[in-house]
């Protein structure tokens, strides 16, 4: 099981403002609908379903798993401004990797809270002891990139044109590694 | 007065700013300003120690260890660039565990940008921005 006794955690970013962490529950559909409407395109490439759909982001709510997937939610008040999503298989041989991806609301960049997630992940991959951490991020998400970096995260690979946006046009994929501590024990 | 008094880890984030914005990172530092860098994040190194073993977060103990671990090779290369590189990553990861344990008190992590003027530093090497 994944230890959640440390949240609902409040965070203050560097403006000041406050922010909830906090697991998603299925009543945050509407909130997490709300937004991901809001976020860049680019942002949402990385779906495989049609995140504009209501209908999708409502069965995802209800199907939560969180052994499978933990997405932990940044509030403010009832909105939702920021997601971390740690990605897990229960067997195989990816079983001790687990895949982050983080979204953070247009108006909540620059202020740490994305820092604050990835934290939270790889406090999050340690108790579950996870091998690795793997983040893939579109080359033009630079400010991701280094954030992820300046975590501990390390470029594995550029992969050219090698993912396409909704509509179509090629990306350069970055995938990032984070080592974890029981990785070297 | 420190800009971080009476806030938690006042002493390792002064200590780290000190470091941040030593002479030893500027282009006229001398092997005596290197020296003495090397001996302050020595003691901010167990200072982080110290404040890490009241907590239970691994990741950052992992990096304490390269900190360390960065540190000692640094003093093995003697007064040249490699040295200095080695200072500069212990410091790097000195900079990622007292942010690490800023987060579990929920405060934001530290950014020494935000003080510079108080430390009439030149120049700001990076800054958070995601």
């Amino acid at each position: 099981m994944i230890p959640l006794e440390r949240y609902p955690k409040e965070i203050t970013l560097r403006d000041d403002t406050r922010a909830v962490l906090r697991p998603m529950i299925s009543e945050d559909a509407d909130g997490l609908w709300n937004f991901l409407r809001q976020l860049p395109e680019i942002d949402k490439s990385h779906f495989h379903e049609d995140v504009d759909r209501r209908e999708v982001v409502e069965r995802w709510a209800k199907s939560l798993d969180y052994e499978a997937a933990l997405p932990i939610l940044a509030m403010q008040g009832n909105r939702v401004v920021g997601s971390a999503t740690l990605y897990r298989n229960r067997t195989g041989w990816k079983q001790r990797v687990g895949i982050v991806r983080i979204l953070i609301a247009s108006d909540f960049r620059h202020k740490g809270l994305g820092t604050a997630m990835i934290r939270e992940i790889r406090h999050l991959g340690e108790k579950v002891a996870l091998n690795y951490l793997l983040a893939e991020v579109i080359e033009e998400q630079q400010a991701a990139v280094r954030a992820l970096e300046r975590m501990g995260f390390e470029k594995a690979a550029v992969y050219r044109n090698f993912v396409n946006d909704r509509l179509g046009d090629l990306h350069n994929l970055v995938v990032l590694l984070h080592p974890m501590s029981g990785l070297e024990k | 007065m420190c800009p971080y008094q009476g806030g938690p880890y006042a002493g390792l984030r002064g200590g780290h700013d000190q470091l941040y914005f030593g002479r030893w990172r500027r282009m006229e530092a001398t092997s005596i300003d290197l020296r003495k860098a090397y001996r302050q994040l020595e003691r901010l190194l167990h200072e982080i120690a110290a404040a890490l073993e009241k907590e239970d977060i691994p990741a950052a103990r992992k990096d304490l260890e390269k900190a360390l671990e960065a540190l000692y090779s640094a003093e093995s290369g003697g007064g040249g660039p490699d040295a200095l590189r080695s200072l500069d990553n212990a410091l790097s990861y000195a900079h990622r565990v007292i942010g690490d344990l800023l987060h579990e008190k929920g405060l934001p992590p530290h950014s020494p940008a935000d003080f510079a003027g108080w430390y009439d530093a030149g120049e700001v090497p990076f800054r958070e921005d995601w």
